[in-house]
């Protein structure tokens, strides 16, 4: 069909005024702030129903036409960028938070709500609830962070962002609608257990397989007592020990860490970054919570204890720091205390408006010698080495990711990146760690390392799902 | 003001991070543009990304939806408060730049804005009126003129409250004010020039540099300590924009500022009081970008039988009502329908007088109420409290 066409055909769908190809728009929607070639979309289109969802899903099977959805394309892996052309789905204006149900404890959302949006709802209209929040800036998406597998901060204990999804409702590249998990059975949007869980046809697919019109995802009840503390320790050993050791006690909400450079990167500090002898080498911050002061008591002797073997052990770390005592002297670090929050001072680093990582998650009997090599690897590069991690799910595994910020204006400095970031991915690779959110040069990487026969199985569902290939082409080694 | 070649370093700092699209910690709608138009280059981001194509030379002005993009912002400057990163400050110079880069090259103004600049040239002001017609609504209201008389004041009336018959309260509430305040004032009738703030917004630099130096040049000859204008649009070009053309020797206030000192002086006597709820919309070209918050605030607290309830969004937050930076002659639909979203915010506080001081949003919260078929009514603060000296 006729690109004129095409698009009369999506303005039926859409509305006229919700379908742009003029050049400024594809031009934005050709790229993000990473490292990734941008590559422009025919059309950008904004549905606000799932009807018209699938029937632009019905229209890009018709016409063999390309289709990536999008909500704020802050996934920092290029996976928004339309490789192959075709159609933007921005999703938007389907924003609307449909359900909070305090007494099953889930939200039901569309996939344009934000964390931002989830907050506010929260705290202005049902105060006993809490959901998780990323570091990512405030106005990204709820449904493709837990369909990205993000890692947030109630991680600990209850896993990444796609463990907390009950049901959806997806548009399936055919245009057919369905409903997974309880949603599915009963219309209730409470698990997806016990079921043939359908859901893992979604998570972690980067929008391949289908489009998500609905998502339940699960709150928690706030606790009345928070406590929150940075521990600073001098190596990368002691801070990964402690995190483990503090996961195994079971009474944390958050274990997370930031290298020293991030210390550095708060107070404004642009160009080479070195650690000054003597300065710790890890923020750790953790959080935990009680029903009681007595709890919250005893979960603090249970840290401190902790702590006090470490220090017996020669181990050497400062702290713990209370945060609220900490934001009295320095309240720079307000935004590791509060989520979502802005990490601009990190956005801001390379004064150019570029930032990329490659993050992983993986086993935390292994975090330290890819952290160190990481590090290495970086510095090698004229990189400062900031990275983060964080235990997830009772430190049954662990986060590992290398944040840069990058001077998207020099050509040489994206060469350098790339190099850096490919070292990176390999050694994770090498090392038990398994990039997430993966663009898709490391798609491939993973790929290509992977057992043959879950490549096959990939491929099948992906096959059968959406044989013209039509989702997202372009990512995923797709 | 910046010019388009000192914008480079600042429009490559933006990340695309998407903070600037809701307030920070309510998350309520910041962006008046994004709002309506919700793709990408409506945003902040979408003009950074814009200029940033424009300097590498992956864009031009004559591409389609560039000129379209960047002229569909109020430039309401509520982004700046938002955005997190070293370049906030400078989003509306970033916008203003790019605007006047467009008119260099030929692509901008929108033909919509070409009658009003032609207005300024012939005119001096930008409602297509002869010169004469500005001093008509001070007919017999024995204001001094001060192009002949010597004053301590200058009342610069601006165009539109001048020029505008549904806003002629304005003017003369001022002007009777400081009357009854005993203040020792003048304006400038016919020999008022616009201070151009519509130039500059649309980004006619040559039109807006050449009447701001003969505004300039005539403000600094009178022998006048005080500028004080009623109007957020001259009030924040005068004093914040004029600067980067020449100084003015007197100082500049706006009426709410003056007027707050003359309370605070004792100077006014109430004779009345106003059984009323009111809520308070912040221009953003006197709050926002102009740095007057309080004055007016205060004054509607003191004002007797005034019940004062705020929005939710408020000060820098504040949300614009969608008439500044060309919008409302451009797009006068949007204009109406998005103050209708300000019109339902300040409905929401109970309130059933909806005061402000820009006679720019005075003629956009009138539309968009009568369009609503609201309850409201909009008054400026001057008109309120002028109302409230006489028996
Ligand atoms: C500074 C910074 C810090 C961050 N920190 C964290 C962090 O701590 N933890 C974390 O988990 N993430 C983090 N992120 C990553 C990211 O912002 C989040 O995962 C975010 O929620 C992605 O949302 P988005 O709206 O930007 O998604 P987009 O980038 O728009 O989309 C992400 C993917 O989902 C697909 N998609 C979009 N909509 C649908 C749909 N309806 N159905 C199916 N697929 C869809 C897209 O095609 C794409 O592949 C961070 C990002 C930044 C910039
Ligand atoms: S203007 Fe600021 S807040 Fe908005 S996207 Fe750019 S960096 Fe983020
Ligand atoms: S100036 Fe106002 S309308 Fe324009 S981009 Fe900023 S917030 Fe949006």
């Amino acid at each position: 069909m006729e690109k004129e066409n095409i698009k009369k055909r999506l303005e039926e769908i859409a509305g006229k005024e919700w379908v742009r190809d003029d050049a400024a728009t594809l031009f934005l929607y050709s790229r993000d702030m990473t490292e990734n070639e941008p590559h422009a979309p025919d059309w950008v289109v904004m549905p606000e129903k799932p009807e018209q969802v699938q029937a632009v899903m019905r229209l890009a099977n018709e016409t063999l036409t390309p289709v990536t959805p999008y909500v704020s394309g802050a996934n920092v892996g290029g996976l928004t960028i339309p490789v192959r052309g075709g159609i933007i789905l921005d999703l938007k204006r389907m924003n609307r938070i449909l359900e909070i149900n305090e007494s099953d404890m889930y939200a039901l959302l569309e996939p344009g709500v934000t964390f931002g949006h989830l907050r506010a709802e929260l705290d202005r209209n049902h105060p006993k609830a809490i959901y998780t929040y990323p570091m990512a800036p405030p106005f990204t998406s709820v449904t493709c962070n837990a369909l990205l597998d993000g890692l947030c901060n109630l991680s600990h204990p209850h896993g990444a962002t796609s463990d907390w999804i009950s049901s959806l409702e997806v548009v399936l590249p055919s245009g057919e609608l369905a409903r997974i998990g309880s949603a599915a059975i009963t219309g209730r949007w409470v698990s997806r257990v016990p079921l043939p869980d359908l859901a893992g046809l979604f998570i972690g697919w980067q929008g391949l397989t289908g489009i998500v019109t609905k998502i339940a995802v699960q709150l928690c009840p706030k606790p009345a007592f928070l406590k929150r503390a940075f521990i600073l320790p001098y190596s990368y050993s002691t801070a990964y020990e402690m995190m483990r050791e503090l996961s195994w006690t079971r009474v944390l909400d958050d274990i997370a860490g930031l290298s020293w450079v991030a210390g550095k990167m708060m107070y404004g500090r642009h160009g080479p970054i070195t650690r000054d002898p003597g300065e710790p080498g890890f923020i750790l911050f953790i959080e935990y919570s009680a029903n009681t002061r007595a709890e919250l008591w005893s979960k603090t002797m249970i840290v401190n204890s902790l702590l006090k073997d470490f220090e017996k052990k020669g181990k050497t770390f400062e702290g713990p720091l209370d945060i609220n005592a900490i934001l009295r002297l320095f309240p720079e670090y307000t935004k590791l205390a509060n989520f979502p929050t802005t990490l601009d001072f990190l956005l801001d680093y390379a004064e150019s408006g570029g930032f990329t990582w490659v993050g992983s998650y993986g086993p935390t009997s292994n975090w330290t010698r890819p952290t160190e090599k990481g590090a290495a690897i970086m510095e090698k590069y004229g990189f400062p080495p900031l990275f983060n991690c964080r235990s997830m799910k009772g430190g049954h595994y662990g986060a590992l990711r290398f944040l840069i910020p990058f001077d998207r204006r020099d050509p040489e400095v994206t060469k350098k990146l790339r190099a850096c970031l490919e070292e990176i991915c390999d050694l994770l690779l090498d090392e038990g760690f398994i990039p997430y959110k993966a663009p898709n040069w490391a798609a491939k990487k993973i790929i290509s390392r992977a057992d043959p026969g879950w490549v096959n199985l990939l491929k099948a569902v992906k096959k059968t799902l959406d044989p013209n290939g039509i989702l997202n082409p372009g990512h995923w080694g797709f | 003001m910046m010019e388009f070649d000192d914008i480079r370093s600042w429009v490559v700092r933006c990340v695309r991070c998407g903070t600037c699209k809701f307030t920070n910690e309510t998350y309520l709608p910041s962006c008046p543009a994004g709002e309506r138009f919700r793709f990408e280059p409506f945003y902040a981001s979408g003009k950074n990304f814009i200029a940033r194509g424009i300097i590498e030379g992956a864009l031009k002005f004559s591409d389609p939806g560039v000129v379209d993009a960047i002229y569909s912002c109020p430039t309401c400057g509520n982004c700046q408060t938002q955005c997190p990163l070293p370049h906030h400050e400078h989003l509306v110079d970033i916008y203003e730049a790019l605007r006047a880069r467009a008119v260099e090259e030929g692509a901008g103004p929108l033909p919509s804005h070409k009658p009003l600049l032609a207005s300024l040239r012939q005119y001096e002001n930008p409602w297509m009126q002869p010169r004469a017609s500005k001093a008509r609504w001070a007919k017999e209201l024995g204001i001094k003129d001060v192009s002949r008389e010597k004053a301590r004041v200058l009342y610069f009336v601006g165009c539109t409250a001048a020029l505008d018959p549904t806003l002629r309260n304005i003017p003369t509430a001022t002007a009777s004010l400081l009357q009854s305040a005993g203040v020792d004032f003048g304006i400038l009738g016919e020999a008022e020039i616009c201070c151009a703030s519509t130039a500059l917004r649309v980004g006619d630099r040559i039109l807006f540099r050449s009447l701001a130096e003969r505004n300039i040049e005539l403000l600094n000859r009178l022998k006048i300590e005080t500028i004080i204008t009623s109007c957020a649009g001259c009030y924040k070009t005068l004093k914040h924009d004029y600067p980067a053309v020449g100084k003015i020797r007197p100082q500049i206030l706006h009426s709410s500022e003056f007027i707050y000192r003359l309370l605070l002086g004792g100077k006014l006597k109430f004779k009345k009081e106003a059984t009323r709820v009111a809520t308070y919309h912040d221009p953003c070209h006197l709050g926002r970008l102009g740095g007057v918050f309080d004055p007016p605030r205060r004054i509607l607290r003191a004002l007797p039988g005034i019940t004062f309830r705020e929005m939710d969004r408020i000060r820098e937050n504040a949300y614009c009502c969608g008439a500044g930076g060309g919008v409302r002659t451009a797009f006068p639909d949007w204009a109406t329908d998005n103050v209708g979203l300000r019109i339902e915010e300040a409905e929401k506080t109970g309130a059933n007088l909806l005061v402000s001081t820009c006679p720019f949003c005075a003629q956009n919260f009138m539309t968009g109420i009568e369009k609503k078929g609201s309850s409201l009514e909009y008054i400026d603060l001057v008109d309120l409290l002028s109302s409230l000296l006489r028996e």
